[in-house]
């Protein structure tokens, strides 16, 4: 039987003091302890006359603070009611009746443990989540939560509010499908930890959370003004939307709470004469939506033009979620994200905003060149990092990478790759860099010393940091545009695991760079290999990865088939029946040389060709290409890629890969 | 002799191992042909400080703009000499109806091959001393070279009278200049020189399909007519059945095929054996691509077990250099067999779609070998014979 306990704590002296159980309906010993651990930072952070709601994974609690007459503004005992989270949701924690504290020293705080019921706190608490002062916090926390936020901390307001607008957040996430832990804190001086789940935590110290994006904010006046005019209209209307789709990560999915039904009126009145939320499903509309209290918040005056508004103009396929590839954080409600720019006067990124009336082309110089800071940067062993903000404009990116052992030729695959690029226009691919400045580094750190002065390109550096390397945009024959990513990961990293190897959870495609003259030492295995093909086994989404095999530095083999044919068999259309003659080549080279199991790529990745290719042409001396460097081949493997990724289209695209 | 600059070589001799020696460059008074080294290649003779004194050829990439093209033309000569070495390695010598690599050094900054002399007069000078009872020696000699180089899995695509060399002497052909040369199996690139003597599959701007033992057969042929005529081009395939040649009676028959598409042509161990009469004694051509077959075949069984739906392999149990038709086969049948049914080609072929096909729109002759006409020509112009359009899929079909 599902059961919801209770236990009493006293403290000598509130949260500085030693806590003591008290009182608790739970028998099991190791249980009590176990909630003791589990709540004895959260006790301490705890004000009164706050609440907290706390995820433990399928268990929960529910603390309540109370001061004592010794320490008005701390407490002296606290109650907490714990157990399993379906059975005490927030929302039915924050309308349990409040104790008599009168009563409580008479029983010497053995709580009364069967008053479960809602009491008449909850009508009052429902009534306060709606009024205005309610609903503009509830606007300006929605916001943070739906950008993708984790951890959200807003000034504490004063009593009873906290509650309501929490009452009125779970509220809204649950309607419209947010399955994301909630946790909060109404009144805390210090956040601890919390493993996973979101925590808003209201807080007696000065606090400022950063702006959320614009485009956020709209959509949370939008929705906290539904819920402040009829929490069930808001329902119905969610409910009703013929592509509704619970949003069932942080922030994510939520392209479509963008078109719901029109509210009914312009302008909602709430709380019969309070002031008016004028919030617009039109995005690209001029209007400024206003504010609950009436005035027009600041960060709502400009927006940025985000992909969002070039998709309504048909040009883009604005997703509304994206993966970091560096860090996997799946970042919600993309085109709403702040856009940034780096100001190098100032070393650091600045804001970009745009004037309401700004032209469409004013818009799109103003957002050349800016980035979106993906809020994985803020987790613990990450550092900074910021993806181009059309990452998310063209689909879900296809992310590629580069696998192979230390030296092994990848950077060089890589940057000849790259180097060749224009070639691609035979293939009626057309490429853009999708970040100029990244392009032109890479250009400059690697595709130019190779290039244009014959030098042997340094390894990449084993610092457990994938590169996002170079990012375009392609398309193929007139077909939609895909961003293709390429990361570099140094062979190390791949042989350990880490934090270098994070994209592989979510690579599209993946380069498996042989070196011939490593084959002999790599018949039973390479190492690199064999961790990349375990990891892609585990992968629990079923998303699709392809493997082209390429035996680089063929240059080295020239005078041996299968290179011998290959090095001087250049062509440029997408040919199915190629790249099946030269996989079937390759293979049979690495079998002839007791190799095979370096084409375990073929068993385990959905597609796979194989390759042979020269990044250089020659070999080197003294750090040097003294002969010049003559990519050859490099573009078939891309090619085939792009073909088995689904980047270009139609049945020979289709027919590629094994 | 006027100057003689000392060096150290350090090179692989072609049958393998590694030799350092000291040597000399020595200037001289070149012959007609011994200059030449194909294209973006410069030759110069050297002589080893070894007991014989050993007078060698070095070719090596041309410095400027085209030395890239250079190494490559280098690399191509490297190849096909070495290949040619392996290929008579167990048959009594090296033949002398091939140019012969005596050594190489493929890969320091200054990449070299060392080449034997040239034995004999460039055909463009010799045919018209050429004397008749010399022809069918030289035609037999020529078609053993070339069956040495179809044993080697070589392509020359450089058979013209300039590189075609005769020792009247010793009554033998000797093939030289294999800087264009590719193996069998690579996909053909195009091939620069007189329309005379770069068969319509090689041409700039018509280059198709795979590089295979009929390539040079073209050419062959037309240098035949060459000799026989004592220096004339041939203008239509005419001259080749008329009285006053009686050539492709000479052959039998076999020689008018030479000038239709690559799949219909005669190999040169059909003209010489079946058109002379004459035995090839080396090696059985060898398709080098075939060194694969069977670990080949392993990824096709491999590729089988992965997609179940494919038809039974035993259909495709032979992709070589020649079979492309074949793979295509299996691309379609993977794709659902259909889209590229080859209508347009008339016949029932949805599992291969793009079996070799002649047809009048291709240029190339119909069944009993008469020329069609078409766009490039009036009928019977060798010229029409130009085309593409098989072996390969053409965009949009």
């Amino acid at each position: 039987m599902p059961e919801i306990h209770q236990i009493s704590y006293w403290s000598s002296n509130g949260s500085q003091g030693d806590i003591h159980q008290v009182e608790t309906s739970i028998l099991d010993q190791r249980e009590i302890d176990l909630w003791k651990v589990r709540l004895d930072p959260w006790l301490r952070a705890g004000r009164p006359p706050g609440r907290g709601y706390l995820r433990f994974g399928p268990d929960v609690a529910f603390l309540r603070w109370y001061a004592g007459a010794a320490t008005p503004t701390d407490w002296e005992y606290a109650l907490a009611d714990v157990g399993r989270a379906a059975e005490l949701t927030a929302g039915r924690a924050l309308q349990l009746p409040d104790l008599d504290l009168a009563m409580l020293p008479q029983a010497r705080w053995k709580v009364p443990l069967d008053r479960m019921e809602l009491g008449p706190a909850a009508d009052s608490l429902q009534a306060r989540a709606r009024s205005a002062a309610a609903v503009s916090q509830m606007a300006l926390l929605l916001a943070h939560v739906l950008s993708g936020r984790q951890r959200v901390t807003m000034p504490w307001p004063g009593p009873s509010l906290p509650e309501a607008v929490m009452w009125g957040l779970v509220t809204i996430l649950e309607v419209i499908g947010d399955a994301r832990r909630v946790s909060f804190l109404t009144r805390t001086s210090v956040v601890p930890d919390l493993d996973d789940g979101l925590l808003v935590a209201f807080s007696d110290r000065i606090v400022e959370p950063p702006p959320p994006g614009p485009m956020f904010e709209r959509l949370a006046v939008d929705l906290a003004a539904r819920f402040a005019v009829s929490p069930a209209e808001l329902r119905q209307a969610v409910a009703a939307h013929p592509v509704h789709k619970p949003a069932d990560h942080p922030g994510g999915q939520l392209g479509w709470l963008l078109d719901l039904p029109p509210r009914t009126g312009a302008g909602a009145t709430i709380s019969g004469g309070s002031p008016t939320v004028t919030a617009s499903n039109d995005w690209s509309a001029p209007e400024e939506p206003g504010w609950p209290d009436g005035t027009s918040h600041p960060s709502t005056a400009t927006w940025p033009e985000t992909g969002q508004d070039r998709a309504q103009a048909g040009e883009t396929d604005t997703t509304d979620q994206v993966t970091c590839p560096t860090c996997l954080t799946e970042i919600g409600y993309w085109v709403g994200q702040d856009r940034l720019r780096w100001q190098p006067a100032k070393n650091a990124f600045e804001r970009i905003i745009i004037p309401a009336n700004a032209t469409r082309t004013e818009r799109a110089r103003l957002l050349q060149r800016a980035y979106v800071r993906c809020p994985g940067s803020d987790n613990e062993g990450e550092s900074d990092h910021y993806l181009p903000t059309n990452y998310g404009d063209y689909g879900p990116p296809v992310v590629l990478g580069f696998v192979g052992l230390t030296k092994s030729g990848k950077s060089h695959l890589l940057a000849a790759m790259v180097a060749e690029m224009g070639e691609l226009g035979e293939y009626l691919i057309d490429t853009d860099p999708l970040d100029p400045a990244t392009h032109h580094r890479f250009l400059d750190e690697f595709v130019n010393p190779l290039k244009l002065h014959n030098q042997v390109l340094p390894g990449t550096p084993e610092d457990t940091s994938t590169r996002f390397v170079d990012a375009f945009i392609v398309s193929h024959d007139g077909g939609p545009k895909r961003v293709v990513v390429l990361m570099d990961v140094a062979g190390g990293d791949l042989v350990q695991d880490g934090p270098g190897r994070h994209f592989l959870w979510m690579a599209s495609g993946l380069f498996f760079v042989i070196d011939p003259d490593q084959i002999a030492a790599s018949r039973s295995g390479d190492a690199s290999f064999t961790n990349v093909l375990n990891t892609l086994q585990s992968r629990p989404d079923p998303m699709p990865v392809s493997a082209a095999i390429v035996l680089t530095k063929a240059d080295r083999v020239r005078f041996a088939e299968p290179a011998a044919r290959w090095l001087r068999s250049e062509s440029h259309s997408l040919d199915p029946v190629e790249f099946l003659r030269e996989s079937a080549d390759v293979y049979g080279y690495l079998y002839e040389n007791r190799a095979v199991k370096l084409a375990d790529p073929c068993r385990v990745c959905d597609k796979a060709t194989l390759h042979v290719a020269s990044p250089t042409g020659a070999g080197d001396e003294g750090g040097r290409y003294p002969r010049g460097v003559r990519p050859r081949r490099v573009l078939g493997p891309l090619v085939a890629m792009l073909a088995m990724t689904g980047v270009l289209t139609g049945r020979d695209a289709e027919s590629v890969g094994v | 002799m006027t100057d003689r600059i000392e060096m150290k070589l350090q090179f692989r001799r072609a049958t393998g191992e590694q030799q350092e020696v000291r040597a000399w460059v020595v200037d001289g008074e070149p012959r007609a042909g011994e200059r030449r080294a194909g294209e973006f290649l410069a030759a110069r003779w050297v002589e080893l400080d070894d007991d014989a004194k050993t007078r060698l050829r070095q070719h090596s990439a041309v410095p400027g703009e085209h030395q890239a093209a250079g190494y490559l033309r280098l690399d191509n000569e490297i190849l096909a000499g070495r290949r040619l070495h392996d290929a008579a390695s167990g048959f009594g010598g090296y033949p002398a109806e091939v140019a012969c690599l005596y050594g190489d050094d493929a890969d320091s900054a200054s990449p070299y091959a060392l080449v034997e002399p040239y034995r004999g007069t460039p055909l463009r000078q010799a045919a018209r001393q050429l004397l008749p009872d010399e022809f069918e020696e030289f035609a037999a000699s020529l078609l053993t070279g070339l069956c040495w180089l179809a044993a080697a899995g070589i392509a020359s695509r450089a058979i013209n009278p300039d590189t075609v060399l005769w020792d009247g002497r010793r009554r033998v052909v000797q093939i030289t200049d294999f800087s264009q040369s590719v193996p069998f199996g690579a996909m053909r690139t195009p091939v620069r020189g007189s329309s005379q003597w770069v068969p319509g599959e090689s041409r700039p701007g018509k280059c198709v399909g795979l590089a295979g033992p009929a390539d040079d057969v073209w050419a062959a042929g037309r240098l035949i007519y060459f000799a026989f005529t004592q220096g004339k081009d041939l203008a239509n395939r005419e001259q080749l059945a008329g009285g006053n040649t009686g050539l492709d009676s000479m052959f039998r028959g076999l020689l008018s095929p030479v000038f239709s598409a690559p799949e219909g042509r005669p190999t040169a161990s059909d003209l010489l054996s079946r058109g002379l009469r004459r035995v090839f004694t080396g090696p059985p051509a060898a398709d080098r691509s075939t060194a694969l077959t069977e670990s080949r075949q392993r990824f096709l069984d491999l590729r089988e077990r992965l997609r179940g739906e494919l038809p039974p392999l035993e259909v495709y149990d032979d992709i070589s250099w020649a079979d492309e038709s074949d793979v295509q086969a299996i691309v379609d049948s993977h794709a659902g067999g259909h889209g590229h049914s080859g209508g347009s080609h008339g016949g029932s072929g949805a599992q291969v779609p793009f079996r070799p096909v002649s047809s009048p729109g291709d240029g190339y002759p119909v069944a009993d070998g008469a020329v069609p006409p078409g766009p490039a020509g009036p009928p019977g112009r060798l010229d029409a014979a130009e085309g593409s359009g098989w072996f390969r899929r053409r965009r949009g079909e």
